[in-house]
């Protein structure tokens, strides 16, 4: 009796096209972790221990955007940076690791004064201090902030200096 | 004749650097190493500072050694600074010094319940710190040099939890202690 059946014939492709799969997917996922990666609000406020941060969510950045856009140079701020080198509340910081929109990768504030880093360095005024009081009052009202630390803010940048 | 084997010649090699290796020196105040603007700044705190290591972890006492501070008091921040390798200040007032090496005082105070802060004292007689992620700097909150940190203007670390020695260099940033 001849039992005939066809054999099955290795390909090189075969080999290729998972890897090929493989790397789409890993790339589609960096992909995604890449856009996924938003502006990050930290909370300067330690010395020691790792400061509090959050991610904002797209109605901040948006309105972030719009109160930076408005923001006068400050010509006349003399120092390298705004955060000043002391013990307590030195301000907050915005990280903008992928790009988005039009904030610059890092934008620092602090009682009146606003530092941009994008490639350079340039500081602006935010005038009356409505910046820094709606990024504070965008981190209490996230429920995300220690009760303690939300006290301490809260002193350090009063209510009504929001815009 | 005896002939020493290689292994004692190694072991003796070894010994030898081991001594060298932990000779410690006070470090200078040099800012500039620490305030860079960037990855330097950012990722070395107080603590990387007052001992004068850079690990860009943001160091936390006794994170290193398994027996990190979970409460923001003098003695368990002080206990995992100690089993990170820092020692006791002798009852001298004087961190250890002998042979070319000199051990570096190093001053814990606490903001209670919410952080800790160090200081460290340079080889020029004066205090300097590093506030977190800010610039390190010679300077206390009233804009004035440090020459004491038990009177200097600390904030709201208004604990002070004492002194201890830490290992560190001349190099900025190649202190000795076993901190992350």
């Amino acid at each position: 009796m001849n039992t005939s059946h066809r054999k099955v014939r290795f390909h090189p492709m075969w080999l290729v096209l998972p890897l090929l799969a493989t790397g789409l997917f890993g790339w589609s996922e960096a992909s995604a972790q890449a856009g996924e990666e938003g502006v990050q609000l930290t909370v300067l406020i330690y010395s020691g221990r790792p400061n509090p941060t959050m991610q904002l969510d797209q109605g901040a950045v948006a309105r972030l955007e719009e109160m930076l856009a408005a923001s006068p140079a400050n010509a006349d701020f003399d120092a390298d940076t705004v955060v000043p080198s002391i013990l307590g509340y030195t301000g907050l910081l915005i990280e903008n690791p992928s790009g988005r929109g039009k904030l610059p990768p890092r934008l620092m504030v602090y009682k009146g004064n606003l530092e941009s880093q994008n490639g350079g360095t340039r500081f602006l005024s935010d005038e009356n201090g409505s910046l820094e009081g709606f990024l504070v009052e965008t981190a209490l009202a996230s429920g995300q902030l220690d009760a303690d630390v939300a006290k301490v803010l809260r002193s350090e940048v009063p209510a009504g200096s929001t815009d | 004749m005896m002939r020493s084997s290689p292994r004692v010649i190694l072991l003796a090699f070894g010994a030898v650097i081991l001594v060298v290796g932990a000779c410690c020196h006070l470090p200078s105040y040099t800012p500039a190493f620490w305030n860079d603007g960037g990855t330097v700044q950012s990722n070395n705190n107080c603590y990387n500072y007052g001992n004068n290591k850079r690990t860009d972890t943001f160091a936390q006492p006794g994170r290193a050694s398994g027996s990190m501070a979970t409460t923001m008091q003098c003695n368990p921040v002080r206990t995992g600074a100690l089993a990170d390798g820092l020692t006791a200040l002798p009852a001298s007032g004087n961190c250890p010094s002998s042979s070319g090496s000199e051990e570096c005082k190093v001053a814990l105070v606490i903001w209670p319940n919410f952080d800790y802060h160090w200081y460290r004292l340079d080889s020029n007689g004066m205090w300097s710190h590093k506030p977190g992620s800010t610039q390190a700097t010679n300077r206390d909150n009233s804009d004035i040099t440090i020459s004491n940190p038990e009177t200097a203007n600390r904030g709201p670390y208004t604990n002070f939890c004492g002194y201890l020695c830490s290992c560190s260099s001349s190099t900025e940033g190649a202190g000795k202690e076993n901190i992350n």
